[in-house]
This record gives structure tokens, sequence and C-alpha cells, in this order.
């Protein structure tokens, strides 16, 4: 009886997983940092070693560990993971725009297909110059416009470089937008319909929900960071384009391959968008050299309405012409 | 006559589309029709010598790939005469773990392999499935030192032989890493002697936390004999990282404007408000002025 | 009483202004309450949708809204400006130009801040400006600065109508609602016109004229910072202040050669303002136009020499003869040429055709205004790579639209109804030969 009730449950759980969740990826799920506690673990008196968010190397029960899922508060989120200083690497040489990072980004942030943080730019100075694949965060900049020119102090930077908008405090003024010279801030023009967070769970860390009249942007998830989780972005290049890490602790991570921050610039001439603009980006690029796929394969997939976004590169001008002229 | 064929084909794939609209709204059962069930395991055996059974179990169609959630799991050890371990459900996961008493003497093969295995019995509608992994156990001996000035760390295998003989792991290789706070930093590699199974290699500075400390691990992984073995110890090591962020560089973001900001600001308010007042008390005057004319009138 | 009795004959003549409004009076105030009502009803359907009825979108996300509260806020510097520099001068012929000069201020510094309440996404929490206030910001520059300036400016035209309020008070035969004769009493406060009064008088409004022309720049300096502080093309330059300010001055005083002559002639005020003013202020035009120009050419030509990746992007956007060229030739070229052309020859020099170069200044003005704005925010660094056209290019909406007729018709009401409430010229009426003071 008892066993019959329990594999009814079983059942119910796998339809339920099976309609609402989807795709889940099984690989991300084991690999979930050690900071996240499972009830599977219960009966384990297993002590492990974690690092804390400050740095310190701490043994602890692993039974003992509770999930890092709190909603964070707005005053909390004014805080920052304490003696963290997170950056971004973009190997450009790997991006094939793929899209996922956005996607990713959109899913779990809950934004308008329109909507997107993470935007991948198809850049091509001049026609003698070579095209890449160019995607875009929000920067971080330790030098931000945004937050020096915000009027009532709703965006804001914090101890580990991060820079969040608190929806509840923004007045709307866009100045933040117009004074962002990398385009990364986004407004909400209308009510928005897509977030099914109620709003009483709103943080800064995770921006939702959006809210009409305020701006939204790229927030470099804090709320994975809190649980030693990789940004939604980073974790979902199929390519590892996009690593992440602490530079304090000199290392970043794209999920499969670790390595130390300084090499990685150093052996790969890595360098900041627009560093004469006096911003100094957390996001770092590494040079679209070596590339791994023909920039082509970027506009496999892509809709029609995607393909237009770049009509005015000239390399695609061309690609049209060759075509008109077949 | 083409475009019939075509009409054909379209009628037959809205027909289907409705069948399989209506295989959607039956009962339970016949949801996962089609979904083939997968099971993995893996041996993990970490630093405080506990040997742990882990365990994904998922469901698969197509793109799909779903994971089994409180899916009864039973583990054992051997083959012939085989050892129940233990028995424990998935999480939402689809993921269980077990860990193996040490105590429990398991049965080995000739090569000093312990066969573990675990099972699911599946539903009504699901397959049986059975995962099998053989892991021949080994012991890892981390030692950091400083010699000759040089931070050198070593490692020696050894596995226990039949008749309780302590014997070198020959030729094996792993990987030294450093914690990190999402993943571990690979900072070596160390390839464990032919005689003596030892082998050792170089530490090179690396920012350690506040005081120093980091944590060394000495990892085997995912080998075909030894399955996932790992090491780790705390040294003070790493170079110390200064976490005071007080910068002395120009700021216009942080909450207070610089003071001269503040100090013009003061200057142009106090000299309208200033003058306003005075022009104020003026208008009273004003004021007081015409009602004694207008009293003396 | 006896203040009256000086001044009996001209309040005769004027008395008709205050007392009645004739048909086609009526039907130009219903005409402009029309639009001001169709601009409520704009603003209430934004405000209820979002600013997604608006023609902003991410990149150009500042607009008409913006480009009105510079014009706005220009022509109230150069009003303000024009009724201070006359006061301290004080030249014979002022009288005429002081009041209407001072209506023309407020009434633009009162209409170009409601602008940015139109701009602003949540006004509900307009209070967040004062409670959080950051001094770091422009916008907080501006918020203390532009009411300093409307606080400072009303006190300075009050100061000059008490002696007008004393005498619509005194006057027995003024018919008009017992309501208005008790609010000119309150307002005279007391007036009686004795020396001592008259001193406190000409001090007062000494001290608030010294202090006008330095706040005036200050205010509009702020303004021009808030678009001179980014590192946007075209914005980022270093003579962003002084250039507006001088634009400014340039666009604002057209706009008073048009309100003095639309006041000449459909107040019959041709016996007050006379060729004489229109002269003077066109001999300022000029002046100005000069700087306008010299300083427009030494912003694009340092731009256009120097090849700047984002400047030739935004320059060649401003050239673009299918696009913005024809604007920019109008704003920058013709605005300064017509009044070069018109009046530099004495012979054409003529009240109408300095109120025709005066109305190709204010329009060019507004352009201005609208190519400092809008091409910048299309010329991003980054390029903008979107489907949506209306996303790319910036079109107004028929909202902004309306609120920007909405604005103009409201100085215009505003105008009108002042006319009907004070005298608006005060010449001989109640300006006397001012007493000496020391400041």
């Amino acid at each position: 009886m008892e066993e019959k009730d329990e594999n009814k449950g079983s059942r119910r759980n796998f339809l339920k997983l099976g309609l609402g969740v989807g795709v889940t990826s099984i690989l991300a799920a084991t690999s979930a940092s050690l900071l996240t506690s499972n009830k599977a673990f219960a009966g384990n008196s297993e002590k492990i070693k974690v690092l804390t968010q400050d740095g310190k190397l701490v043994e602890v029960n692993k039974a003992d560990l509770v999930p890092a899922d709190q909603i964070v508060s707005r005053e909390d989120s004014h805080k920052g993971l304490p003696n963290r200083k997170f950056a971004m690497v973009i190997d450009l040489g790997k991006c094939k725009n793929a899209r996922k990072c956005i996607e990713a980004c959109q899913e779990g942030h809950q934004l308008p297909k329109e909507q997107e943080w993470m935007r991948v730019f198809l850049m091509q100075d001049t026609e003698k110059t070579a095209p890449y694949w160019f995607p875009r965060p929000c920067f971080h900049c330790d030098n931000p416009l945004c937050v020096s020119v915000c009027p009532v102090g709703a965006t804001y930077k914090r101890s580990d470089g991060i820079v969040l908008v608190d929806n509840e405090r923004c007045i709307g003024c866009k100045f933040c937008m117009t004074a962002c010279p990398f385009s990364a801030r986004q407004f909400h023009w209308k009510e928005p319909t897509t977030y099914t967070v109620p709003e009483e769970k709103y943080s800064p860390e995770t921006n939702m929900p959006g809210r009409e009249g305020t701006v939204g942007k790229c927030v470099f998830c804090p709320d994975k960071l809190r649980k030693g989780e990789l940004p939604r972005c980073a974790s979902a290049c199929p390519m590892g384009v996009i690593y992440f890490g602490d530079i304090i602790e000199d290392t970043v991570t794209n999920g499969d391959e670790t390595i130390r921050f300084s090499e990685l610039i150093k052996n790969r001439a890595g360098y900041r968008q627009f560093e004469e603009l006096g911003t100094e980006p957390s996001v770092y690029y590494l040079p679209p050299v070596d590339r791994q796929f023909p920039l082509e394969r970027g506009l496999d997939g892509l809709d029609e309405q995607q393909i237009k976004k770049y009509d005015n590169v000239p390399y695609i001008k061309n690609l049209k012409e060759t075509k008109d002229g077949i | 006559m083409k475009s019939n064929r075509i009409s054909t084909i379209i009628v037959l794939l809205i027909s289907m589309l409705f069948v399989q609209a209506f295989s959607y709204a039956q009962e339970d059962e016949a949801e996962y029709d089609g979904y083939i069930t997968k099971l993995s395991l893996s041996y993990i055996k970490n630093t405080n010598n506990v040997k742990t059974l882990r365990c994904v179990i998922t469901a698969k169609k197509g793109e799909i790939n779903l994971p089994l959630e409180n899916a009864e799991l039973k583990f054992y050890a051997g083959n012939e005469q085989s050892l129940l371990l233990g028995v424990q459900k998935t999480n939402n996961e689809g993921f269980a773990s077990l860990d193996i008493n040490n105590e429990l003497k398991l049965p080995q093969d000739d090569s000093g392999a312990v066969l573990y295995r675990v099972e699911y019995k599946g539903l009504e509608n699901s397959k049986d499935v059975t995962a099998e992994v053989s892991v021949v156990d080994i012991n890892l001996e981390l030692s950091l030192e400083e010699i000759d000035s040089v931070k050198t760390i070593t490692v020696k295998g050894t596995r226990i032989g039949k008749n309780g003989e302590i014997l070198p792991v020959k030729g094996q290789d792993l990987t030294i890493y450093v914690k990190r706070l999402y993943t571990n930093l690979k900072i070596g590699e160390i390839n464990l002697s032919e005689d003596e199974g030892i082998g050792s290699t170089e530490f090179k500075s690396i920012p350690g936390d506040s005081v120093g400390n980091i944590l060394i691990i000495a990892k085997i992984e995912d080998n075909e004999l030894y399955a996932t073995v790992e090491k780790s110890k705390e040294i003070k090591w790493g170079s110390i990282v200064s976490y005071d962020r007080t910068s002395k560089k120009r700021e216009l973001w942080t909450n207070e404007a610089p003071i001269w900001m503040a100090i013009t600001l003061a200057i142009f308010l106090l000299g309208v408000w200033y003058h306003l007042v005075r022009v104020f008390i003026k208008m009273r005057k004003i004021k007081k002025l015409g009602e004694q004319i207008e009293g003396v009138a | 009483m006896k203040i009256a009795q000086k001044n009996l004959d001209n309040l005769k003549k004027f008395a008709p202004f205050l007392e009645s409004t004739t048909t086609m009076g009526w039907i130009w105030i219903a005409f402009l309450v029309l639009i001001i009502f169709s601009g409520f009803a704009a603003i209430t359907y934004q405000i209820s949708e979002g600013q997604i009825v608006t023609g902003m979108r991410d990149y150009v996300s500042w607009s008409l809204y913006k480009v009105n509260f510079i014009f706005f806020m220009g022509v109230g510097l150069a009003g303000a400006l024009t009724s201070s520099v006359l006061h301290l001068v004080n030249p014979s012929w002022k009288k005429p130009l002081v009041r209407i000069s001072e209506l023309m201020a407020i009434f633009s510094l009162i209409i170009g801040p409601v602008y940015i309440l139109c701009d602003v996404g949540r006004l509900d929490r307009l209070a967040n400006v004062f409670i959080y206030a950051r001094l770091a910001s422009p916008i907080t520059w501006d918020v203390i600065a532009i009411l300093m300036e409307l606080i400072v400016c009303i006190v300075f035209l009050y100061l000059g109508l008490i002696h007008n309020f004393a005498i619509l008070r005194d006057y027995d035969q003024l018919k008009v609602s017992k309501f208005r004769k008790r609010l000119y009493r309150f307002m005279a406060i007391n007036y009686e016109n004795t020396p001592e009064q008259k001193k406190h008088i000409t001090w007062s409004q000494n001290v608030l004229a010294v202090m006008v022309i330095p706040m005036g720049i200050i205010v509009y300096s702020v303004i021009a910072w808030l678009f001179g502080m980014t590192k946007q093309a075209g914005w980022d330059s270093t003579i962003f202040g002084p250039y507006f300010v001088i634009a400014a001055s340039f666009g604002g005083i057209a706009a008073l050669i048009i309100v003095l002559a639309s006041f000449r002639k459909f107040f019959r005020f041709e016996e007050y303002i006379t060729f004489k003013h229109f002269n003077i202020l066109a001999n300022t035009l000029l002046i100005l136009a000069f700087f306008y120009g010299y300083l427009s050419f030494s912003e694009y030509f340092s731009k256009w020499y120097g090849f700047g990746t984002f400047n030739t992007e935004l320059i060649n956007r401003l050239f673009d003869f299918s696009g913005y060229g024809p604007w920019f030739v109008y704003a920058n070229f013709i605005a300064m040429l017509a009044p070069m052309l018109i009046l530099a020859v004495p012979k054409w020099r003529t009240i109408t055709s300095i109120t025709l170069s005066a109305i190709i200044v204010v329009t060019a003005f507004w352009v201005k205004c609208y190519l400092i704005i809008i091409p910048t925010l299309e010329s991003q660094h980054l390029p903008i790579q979107d489907s949506r056209l209306e996303w790319i290019h910036y079109t107004p909406s028929l909202v902004e639209i309306a609120l920007t007729m909405a604005g103009f018709a409201t100085f215009c009401l505003f105008l009108t109804l002042a006319a009907k409430f004070v005298t608006v010229l005060p010449s001989s009426i109640d300006i006397e030969e001012p007493v000496d003071t020391k400041l």
C-alpha cells in the first residue's frame, strides 16, 4: 500500500517535470556547487572544506549547509559579496553567435524576447578589417558613468564590482541610459507582462520583476554567484566563450576550463572595449584570433528579423550583393 | 496529381497532430511512453577516505532529458554473492548518493577490484536499469614541504594487496589543483614513479585568502581502474591578498560627492537665500510702512 | 488713491484690457485651451500606457520633451537676462521691454521643467530626487539651480509689479470683480509710493537683478552639462556651457522680438513699442548671431577636422542631405546669416523684417535643440544593431507632438492672461525715475 503511494508520487513528479520544467541539464545539476545541499545527503555526516564568500577556507558538515536560495533584500543587495572583485573574460575567437547566452539570460531573468541584456553584435570596423561576433553584457565599469549621473542613487556599484539597479527607487529619468557609452541599459517602456515573480520577492540582484518606467540591465547574476554558480550566460555558452571569476584570486572559469586570469590576459593579449573612454570595464575580451568557427556559422539558424539587424555591417552588405548578383 | 499528394500529406500530418494531442490527454502511464531511462554511476573517494557512490537517473526522449525524482535505487557490491550496501531515493535532480561503510569487507576479484552495482526497479511502464563500476581502492598521501626553499608538492599512491601488504600505485598520472570560488584551478601534474609510486611538483605563487591559506588538492579523475580519488591539504603557501579596496582615486560614483561640490553648492544656496531673505524683510517693512500711512490717513 | 491720480490718463487707456475681453480674444483663448486640453489628454494617455506611446526607445531615450525643455529654459534665460540688464543699465527706452521680458522669462521657466516631468518614467517617485539626492549628479544641480532661479525671477517680477498693483488697487473706476480688487489690494502690500518704500523696492530690485545674471548663466550651463558630462559623440564638448548660453540668448532675444511684435499688433501698442525698440533688439540679435555662428563653427569644425571615429559618424549624420542635412544648414547657417543679411542693410530694416528674421532664429533654435539631442543618441559608440526601425530612427509620436504644442499654447495663454491681469506695459504708468541706492 505504502509502496504504491510512493510510486504514485514518483509518477506525479515525473509528470510534473515532464510538462512544466522542460529541458533540464543533468550535468549542471550534478556539478552543482558544494554550497547547495540536497536532502539526499541527509544521511551522510561528510565533512567538507568550503571556501566562504569572504574567501576563507572552512571545514563544515556537509549536511549543515543550507541552500542559498533566499531572496536578497534591497539593503543587502547593496553590500556585495565580501572580498570579491568579479570580472568576465570573453573569448571572441570562440563565439559563433549561438545566442545561448542571450536565451539563458532571458529565461533566467524572465525578459521578453525583444529585450536582450546580453547582446551579440556583429562587429566590423571597416570594410577591410575582419568581422567578428561580439557578445556584450553590462561592463560593470569600475568608473561607472551611469552611477555617477544617477540623481537618486537607484543604480549603484558594490564592493564586488557589480553595478545594480534598484527598480523600487529608480525615477526613470533615463540619464543613465544616455550616459552609458555601451548602450547596455534598457527601459521598461510599458508595463512588462513576462514576469511571474511576485512583487514582494523583488531583489535588485535579479531585477525581477521589472517595472514600467524603470531601467534594467545585465546584473552579472549575483543570485547565482551567491550559490557558487557561474552567471547564466557563462554556464549556457556551448562554446565556453565566457569566462567568469574573481580577480582577487586571479582565477576565471567557463565551467570546463579554469585558468589564471592574469596569464590568460597576458598570453592572449586581452583588452577592454573602448579603454579610451576611461570607464574601466570589468569585462575583458580576447581578440578574435584562431577562430574555431567560420563567421557565417553565426548566421545559421537566425530568422530574417535577426539577420536584418546586421544589415549595415559591410560583410553582410557584400554577402547580400553577391547573392543578388547571382 | 502533385498537389493531391501534398494535400494527402498535410491531412496525414494534421491527423498525426490530433493523435498526439489525444495521447497526451490519456492516463499517467501513457505519458512516459517512449522515454528511455538512463542510469549513471560514479565512485568518488574523498580526502577523508569516505567512499561515495553517486547516481543520476534520467528519462530521455529525443531532446528531452528529465531527471527522475524519488526513484528508489539499490546499491550492491560484488559480482556473484552481491552485498546490499544500501537503498537511497533520488532528489528532484534525479540524484542519489551513498557513503560506503569502510568497516564492511567488500568482495574483491583477482585484480583487487570491487564491482559496484546500482539497480532501479522501474514502474509499470519503465524498464529496469542497472549500472556498474569496477574500482580498485587506492590511497593517496599528500605532503607539502619546502625542500631547499622550493615549495614542493609530493604525492604517494598506495593500495592494499590481497594479503594485506602495501603496494605502490605505479605510473599513474594525477592532477594538482587549488580550490577557487567556483571550480578548482589546475596548477600542475604529477606522474607517480614506476618503482615507488611517488611523484612531486613545484608550487608556484598564487593568491590565497586574507592570511595566505590555500587548499591544495591532488586528484585522480574518472580513471578506469581507480575512478575518482582525491586528497587535499590546507597550507599557508598562497600569497596574502589585500582586501583593502579603499582607493585614493578620484571617484564620482560613490555616495559622497567631492567636498568642493558641497562647498560650492553651500555658497550658492547661502548667497541666494541670504539676499532673498533680506528682500522678504524689506517687503515686510514696505507693508508695515504702508500700514502706518494708512493709519495716519 | 494718490498714486492712481498721477497716472489717470494712462490708466484710462489700459483699463479696457483689464476689464473686458473681445470676441476675438475669447476665440484665441478658447483655441489655446483646446490645444492645452489635447496636451492633457496626451499626458494622461502616456501615464496610463507608459512611455511606449512616445517615439522614444532604448537608444533615443531622450527626445522632444528634452528638446522643449532646453528650448523653453533658453527663452527663460534670455528673458531674465534682458530684464535684469535693462534694470541695471536703466536706459530711457527700457520701459516697454522690462515687464514683457520678465513675464516671458517666468512663463518659460515654469513650462520648461514640466517637460522634464513628462519625460520621467516614475512620476510617483519624484520625491526621491530630494530624499535620496546625489550631489554628484547633474540632475541634482539642475533641480536646485532651476528652483532657485524660478524663485528669484518670480520675486524680481513681483517687486516690479507692486507699484502696478497699488495703482490698480487705488483706481476706483476700474470695472473688475470684487475678488480681483481684493487680490490687487493683497498683492500691493500697502504700497503707497513713499520715498522710504520706494527705496526698499529699488534696493531689492537691484540686488535681484544682479543675482539673476549669474544665476541664469549657471542654470543654463548646468542644463548644457546634462549632455556635456556624458561621453556621447557631440555632447562630450568643453564649450557646451557657453555654447548653450549664447545659443539660448540668441534664440531667446528672437523670441522676445516676436512676443513684442505680437503685443504691438494685437494689443495696438504701436504707440509704446516703437521701431527704436526693435532696432535695439535687432542689434543685439546681430551681435549674438556672430557669437552663435562663431561657437557653432568652432564646435563642428574641430569635430569635422579631427576625423574622430565617433564624431565622424555624427558629422556624417548631420551632413546627410537625405536626413538631418537641411535642418543642420537651417539651424546653423541660415539662422546665423538671416539676421546678418536682413539687418545689416539699413534700408531693409523694418519692424516686419526684424520680426521675420526673429521667427527664423527662434525656429532655428528649436531645431538646434533637436539636432543636439536626437542625432547624437542615434550615433552610439557601439553600432545600433536592431531590426526594429522605430528603435533605430526616432520619429516623434502624436503624444509628444500634442504636448509640444500644448507647451507653446500654454506660453501664449499665460502671456494673454497676464495682459488681462496687470498692465504689461509699465510705460510711464508706474515706473518713475529710480532713487539712487547703494546695494
